[in-house]
């Protein structure tokens, strides 16, 4: 009863981690437990070994964002794919991946990426609300890629390796993004009309050095942690310092004076996110202690036996779990509970984390509450009802693929090594 | 306190807080990479740095967390704002930030049970600072947490019953 009094709380804009963090204290309470093991739990953050990839990469991202880099990769996209049909919308999508894969879909990828995409996608005639709907639904493609904090997170919270995590998320990852790829080439070849111009190799070049150093950076990245040579966490240091190097002494784009406010803005977001788990970390101290997860599990096992059926109640959960709440704190509270019964069914652990990205990825621009469809309404002036018609072709496009990733399970597994 | 010198104090908390932050996450990268440096190059590596980079991490966190509080952007469900006038948001928000206060107030109190509890069996988290030292972030946290949620609460309020007064 009080449990479900707190929750209430959590409707009028209490912060997630009060919530959490007061749930905690009421059962612990209520159990006889002294109130302080909520401390022990959270002193725990201390002793998680990859935890300080995230701000480093969430860093990266915000340098990225706060430098030109945008404009480079598009003015490069611009010459590299200019003469293929939706050639622009294609890189388009592809751009927000990457930047998603840095920033984590905080909104950033919409507000930082969408001034300089919606124009030059409308100026190369791309309708209205195709364009609409492309970026606000690629606002959260991308959270499959490396260094993508969400894959981090769920790493962490499912006790999993983080860099299976990072390999089992390419394929489905690319499947998401060719799939838009597709239906953006039929519509760019139904909708715009190509100057037949060509491509000198001077302006190749030329935009091709302008964005070398920073497409250095998921090369290395990524080589570095696909071969082991270094770990998560240390690929994180050194995007940082490359990134931070580039922008500041090659680029020039970014002043020391603008390093505070970057820096504050960065800890502003990982903070949030890590207070948010802080809070888990006790709340789940308490569910597991409880034993409900078990309690649920065999709620569920009596009344779902096939494993198909499981998975397409978890596919409607979760999209439903990631148009309501922030993703992170979904995947803070939700996972410790679905992981013990998803493995009853005989689901991976890295399959369940792919599948709960995707969900949650999806269910971002899901009407009516999906939180991109509300920023991408504020970021471009437009109604949200507009933006639910704009973003429902596109939705329909990752839900198909959403149903492939998760009833394939190989796309996500073949990959790793066995 | 008259207006002016509360506002002085005020951004002298926020250079504070923000200078620690800049000084936490500067560190943070700076030993990672020597880290990387020393044990690819030279293979050694300083032992209490990881432990040390963790407890950066737990310390901007905690302290990017105080102030997202004052920038309004800790982690919501703000669904039923999405529908809602902005002048009932007020009310809302202002009975939300309450709430929060009253739980952050009581984390502040355990986490100094805590901190005393720690400080009977002192453990060294790494070198030799013990680990209670390290654990203040904790009251201090939450205990501006408290203060700001609380005059947060207020403003709000102060705004839904001035609006009112117009209308």
């Amino acid at each position: 009863m009080s449990n479900l009094f707190i929750s209430l709380f959590a409707l009028v804009g209490t912060p997630l981690f009060v919530i959490i963090a007061a749930l905690a204290l009421l059962n612990f309470y209520h159990g006889g437990i002294d109130l302080t093991v909520v401390f022990i739990e959270m002193y725990r953050i201390a002793e998680t070994p990859t935890l300080s990839a995230i701000p480093l990469f969430a860093f990266t991202g915000f340098l990225l964002a706060e430098s030109k880099a945008a404009n480079r990769l598009v003015n490069l996209s611009q010459v590299l794919m200019g003469w293929l049909p939706g050639g622009l919308a294609i890189m388009a999508i592809v751009i927000c991946a990457v930047f998603t894969a840095f920033t984590g879909a905080s909104g950033m990828t919409i507000v930082a990426l969408g001034g300089l995409l919606y124009p030059a996608l409308l100026k190369n005639r791309y309708p209205d609300n195709f364009s609409l709907g492309l970026l606000t639904t690629s606002g959260s493609l991308g959270l499959l890629f490396p260094p993508s904090i969400a894959l981090i997170i769920y790493g962490i919270v499912a006790e999993t390796p983080i860099d299976q995590l990072f390999i089992a998320g390419i394929i489905p990852g690319l499947l998401l993004v060719g799939a838009l790829s597709l239906y953006s080439y039929f519509k760019g070849r139904a909708h715009t009309h190509l100057p037949a111009r060509e491509v000198k190799l001077s302006t190749l070049l030329q935009a091709l050095r302008e964005s070398s150093w920073e497409l250095l950076l998921p090369l290395v990245v990524i080589a570095g942690i696909y071969t082991g040579t270094i770990a998560v966490s240390e690929a994180a240091a050194l995007s940082a310092l490359y990134i931070l190097i580039v922008e500041m002494a090659i680029h020039r784009e970014i002043h020391w004076r603008q390093l505070p406010g970057i820096i504050r803005e960065t800890m502003v977001m990982v903070g949030g996110i890590i207070v948010v788990l802080a809070a888990a970390l006790a709340y789940t101290n308490y569910l597991i202690d409880a034993q409900i997860p078990y309690q649920l599990l065999g709620f569920i096992e009596r009344h779902i036996d096939s494993r198909l059926v499981f998975l397409i109640l978890l596919n409607l959960f979760l999209l439903a779990v990631g148009c309501m709440i922030d993703m992170y704190s979904a995947l803070l509270v939700v996972v410790p509970l679905i992981l013990p019964i998803s493995q009853a069914y005989d689901i991976h652990p890295i399959h369940l984390g792919i599948i709960f990205l995707t969900n949650l990825e999806i269910g971002y621009s899901t009407p009516p509450v999906g939180l991109n469809l509300f920023i991408a309404s504020m970021r471009f002036e437009k109604p949200v009802l507009k933006l639910y018609w704009a973003s429902l072709p596109f939705l329909f496009i990752l839900l198909g693929v959403l149903l492939l990733i998760t009833y394939v399970p190989e796309l996500s597994l073949f990959l790793l090594p066995h | 306190m008259p207006p002016e010198k509360g506002q002085n104090l005020r951004r002298l908390f926020y250079l504070f807080e923000e200078g620690l932050l800049v000084l936490l996450v500067g560190l943070m990268i700076v030993l990672s990479f020597s880290q990387i440096i020393l044990r690819n190059f030279f293979s050694f590596s300083i032992l209490w740095a990881d432990p040390l980079i963790r407890h950066l991490v737990l310390w901007a966190s905690f302290l990017g967390a105080t102030i997202a509080a004052r920038k309004n952007k800790h982690i919501k469900i703000d669904i039923v704002f999405r529908f809602i006038s902005p002048r009932h948001q007020l009310l809302l928000t202002g009975i939300g930030e309450l709430f929060s206060a009253l739980v952050c107030a009581l984390l502040t109190w355990i986490s100094i049970e805590f901190i005393l509890d720690e400080m009977e069996y002192i453990t060294p988290a790494f070198a030799t600072i013990p680990t209670w030292k390290l654990q203040m972030i904790f009251p201090f946290s939450f205990g501006v947490l408290t203060l700001r949620f609380l005059y947060q609460a207020l403003l709000n309020w102060r705004g839904y019953w001035g609006v009112n007064r117009i209308e």
